[in-house]
């Protein structure tokens, strides 16, 4: 029994590339470097990180030998990089717009007890749910998932893969819709 | 070998999350399924060394948490995206389509009811005479949302368009 704990050069460089994701995210969420677009802030946080492994790895020695072992760990490294981005992109999506989230937050507002229907109306000060159906529907139609038609929204052609591969998801999960 | 040993792994847990989410049958078993994760990650990386003659950890770990992270996020899109539930809830009904105001009363606004019945649960608010008010759980959680909003710059509302109507808009 032999398990390899300490990680190579690349792997090192992917583990330091993937701490400074919070890091550059920080910087960038700030004067003199913020970066108002949530989506660019990301992405170029995202790259940012890259850049930074590859530099690290590229100065290195164990790329350069070019063996099966370096190729393995490269691939590692890339994936452990993925995975941190795709997680800080899941946290931050969860707590800048979830609605469970964004429900928690104003309710906190609250000084005391509220009714629900009146506090869902306007939960989000200055918008309740009926903003955020016609703000999921404008997004449906934007991407072309739905059509209107008259006061009919249409399943899109293009959309019914999609949608069976999520229903497929569903029963994987057993996930009954809104359950 | 190692890498293969990953994929193994996350075979094993693929093979095991409809099980369990059947089992504990949980609103949110996002917590279940990362403690399957790491159960099956800790058995199989055990097994993987005895198996192979060297085993390279972060080789084997690397493939196995991605490919769980994306399943994570699958989990949450079918359980969370309001998107998603609005579509899904359009393709089901008959001729695969649906009346707006149905859409929003019928499905959407259930959804969102489903929210709050899951703060209750959770523990973090709860009826006071037909009222909704947070606990201190609630509050405690709501404190470390609003910090971490602060800290990375996140505190405006997220509604991707201008407050409009498709309807009046065409």
């Amino acid at each position: 029994m032999a398990l390899v704990i300490i990680p190579s050069q690349i792997v090192t460089a992917s583990l330091v590339g993937s701490a400074s994701i919070p890091v550059f995210l920080l910087a960038l969420s700030r004067q003199p470097l913020l970066v108002g677009d949530l989506r660019k802030r990301l992405r170029l946080c995202s790259m940012l990180a890259i850049a930074l492994w590859l530099g690290l790895m590229l100065s290195g020695e164990e790329l350069w030998r070019f063996d099966a072992k370096a190729l393995s760990d490269v691939a590692a490294g890339g994936l452990i990089i993925m995975s941190t981005i795709l997680t800080v992109l899941i946290v931050l999506l969860l707590v800048a717009a979830g609605v469970s989230t964004t429900l928690l937050v104003s309710l906190s507002a609250k000084p005391g007890p509220v009714e629900i229907e009146p506090w869902l109306a306007d939960y989000g000060s200055g918008f309740g749910i009926e903003d955020l159906f016609r703000d999921r529907l404008n997004l449906l139609l934007g991407t072309r998932a739905a059509a209107l038609r008259g006061s009919t929204l249409l399943l899109a052609r293009h959309a019914r893969v999609p949608v069976a591969v999520l229903e497929a998801a569903m029963v994987y999960f057993n996930k009954p819709m809104g359950r | 070998m190692s890498l293969l040993v990953g994929l193994i792994s996350f075979a094993v847990l693929a093979a095991a999350v409809p099980i369990v989410v059947r089992l504990r049958r949980q609103r949110n078993a996002i917590p279940t399924i990362i403690a399957l994760a790491v159960a099956v990650h800790v058995i199989t990386t055990i097994a993987g060394a005895v198996w192979l003659a060297e085993m390279d950890y972060w080789q084997s770990a690397a493939p196995y948490w991605f490919a769980t992270i994306i399943l994570l996020y699958a989990y949450g899109t079918c359980y969370r995206s309001l998107s998603v539930l609005m579509l899904v809830a359009i393709s089901r009904s008959a001729v695969q389509a649906i009346a707006v105001q149905s859409l929003y009363d019928v499905h959407f606004k259930p959804f969102i009811l489903g929210r709050i019945d899951a703060l209750l649960e959770g523990g973090r608010a709860e009826l006071r005479e037909g009222r909704l008010v947070l606990t201190s759980a609630g509050r405690s959680d709501a404190a470390r949302i609003l910090g971490t909003r602060r800290i990375f710059g996140l505190s405006k509302n997220r509604l991707y368009f201008e407050k409009k109507s498709p309807m009046e808009t065409g």
